[in-house]
């Protein structure tokens, strides 16, 4: 080929075009190499970049959302086992569930260092409360009162459940679970000879919830449910501010009741069918910090067993 | 322009000038030999067994099944009760062989279940390791199920369990036998602290194809 005069050739006229055809071919080929290697790339570069597209961003997510499960877990097993155990007084309860996640944040912060990881899990706040119970006779209050607070200074409730086994309402009567005073929010539950009716009166305005015959009437604040069926109506948690809770004609009705309050409340009563107060913890916030190379996670899990949540 | 006189005495047919003609075939040829060889291989970048798009993709799956089964196991107690369904006479795991550790068969308990579900019928192997903290403040490693090696391909999955002082040793049916597991001197992971967390396992989930 570098003979570009051409093999054979011997000068006859026509034939002086050869030379040319010659570097077309030459340079033909080279074009088309040239074109070969160039589809070769774009072929790798795209799947090098539709490669680089499947190594997901969102795998160091997952890992720092299975370490906030994780962490979330043990909060709230740590949690219980403080009100199971150790069922001392606010202190000793801050003490445990801080201890706990203490313990968790010094192991596992080694096993995440190993990855690659830093991890922090701490409690970043506790809440106190008082868990008002009452599983024998009457709802009266600890003076016998019919009508009596339960807690004052409360802005939210949990596990907040009610069974109701017997009344004796008078049709002129109803029982009444008041938050904030009657002209805010209210539950009552009446009867009008043949039927209880159990609703909710919220700046004045009725929603029934239910109505039955029978007496045995259950009633979860937290969970919105009157015998187990939904009442949207019964939306305690939406009581903004600090509220007073208070019970009304409660010595016409017999069963039981537990409410966790976020208000610190003693009774000072002797008597076994009065309610009884026990020190918990409302709530409980744990600060977690995930970080790695390439991300920054910052959470705060919160723990209170029991309350509403949407 | 000064025309130079011939130096060979004015031949028409110069050598100088072939050479020259040579040398440029001569790269031209090279540079053409070398795509082709850069095209030859940039085709066999891509292989069966080659990290290739597939292969990731695969792997993106593989990793989030191992994490799925790890978040379903945690959410229904079945990892913790696995962790806890230790033989206090033999000292190691109920329903291991002698080596401490299970192997090609998962456990016969509801997280092995979940883990052969997922992954045995599919050609994929799977190793669990569990880390935790001994008794001098270091990470330790204890095996769990181990199936070999893991290859290239393989991909991680953890999740961190937290033993409660309070938890009790379960038997090889996963039930609870009344004895805590502070009270277990022969259980794998001893106390890391005195508070109400016992100890904390790290779970380690390598899973690849075969």
């Amino acid at each position: 080929m570098a003979d570009l005069s051409g093999f054979g050739f011997d000068g006859a006229a026509g034939g002086g075009n050869r030379p040319e055809r010659a570097q077309i071919i030459l340079v033909g080929a080279f074009a088309l190499a040239v074109v070969f290697v160039a589809l070769a790339l774009v072929m790798n570069a795209a799947i090098y970049t539709e490669n680089l597209a499947t190594r997901s961003e969102s795998a160091a997510t997952a890992d720092a959302h299975a370490f906030h499960r994780g962490t979330t877990t043990v909060a709230e097993d740590a949690f219980q086992y403080a009100h199971e155990v150790n069922d001392s007084d606010h202190a000793g309860l801050e003490r445990n569930v801080t201890q706990a996640l203490d313990a968790y944040y010094n192991v596992t912060r080694t096993q995440q260092a190993a990855g690659g990881q830093l991890a922090e899990a701490t409690v970043g706040s506790t809440t106190r409360g008082t868990n008002i119970t009452d599983d024998t006779g009457t709802f009266e209050g600890p003076s016998e009162f019919d009508r009596w607070t339960l807690a004052s200074g409360v802005t939210s409730t949990r596990k907040f459940q009610m069974q109701i086994d017997t009344l004796t309402l008078p049709s002129t009567e109803e029982f009444r679970v008041i938050a904030g005073g009657t002209s805010t929010w209210y539950l009552n539950v009446s009867y009008d000879g043949t039927e209880y009716d159990i609703g909710v009166v919220e700046s004045g305005t009725y929603t029934k919830c239910d109505s039955t015959t029978l007496e045995d009437i259950s009633i979860d604040f937290s969970a919105g449910t009157v015998n187990g069926n939904d009442c949207a109506a019964l939306n305690l948690h939406e009581v903004t501010g600090s509220y007073v809770l208070e019970f009304d004609n409660s010595s016409e009705v017999e069963g039981e009741y537990q409410v966790i309050v976020n208000a610190e409340e003693t009774y000072t009563s002797a008597d076994l069918d009065d309610p009884e107060t026990d020190p918990v913890l409302y709530s409980m916030e744990i600060d977690l910090i995930y970080w790695t190379p390439e991300l920054e996670y910052q959470s705060t899990i919160r723990v209170a067993p029991g309350e509403y949540s949407d | 322009m000064v025309q130079r006189p011939p130096r060979d005495g004015g031949s028409v047919d110069r050598p100088a000038d072939r050479g020259q003609a040579h040398t440029l075939e001569g790269v031209v040829a090279s540079l053409i030999l070398l795509s082709a060889v850069v095209f030859a291989l940039e085709m066999t970048a891509v292989t069966p067994l080659s990290a290739s798009t597939s292969s990731q993709h695969i792997e993106n799956q593989q990793e989030a099944t191992a994490r799925g089964v790890l978040a379903s196991a945690s959410e229904t107690g079945a990892l913790k009760r696995a962790l806890l369904s230790w033989n206090e006479s033999s000292d190691q795991f109920f329903n291991t062989s002698n080596l401490g550790y299970f192997t090609t068969d998962s456990p016969p308990n509801e997280f092995g279940e979940m883990l052969n579900r997922s992954f045995n019928q599919n050609g994929v192997a799977y190793n669990v390791y569990l880390g935790y903290q001994n008794s001098v403040g270091e990470r330790e490693t204890q095996q769990y199920i181990y199936q070999g090696r893991p290859s290239d391909n393989s991909v991680q999955a953890t999740w961190t369990v937290a033993i409660m002082k309070n938890d009790e040793i379960h038997d090889y049916e996963e039930n609870p036998t009344g004895t805590l597991v502070g009270d277990e001197p022969s259980y794998f992971a001893p106390p890391a602290s005195d508070s109400s967390v016992y100890n904390v396992i790290y779970v380690e989930v390598i899973v690849w194809r075969i």
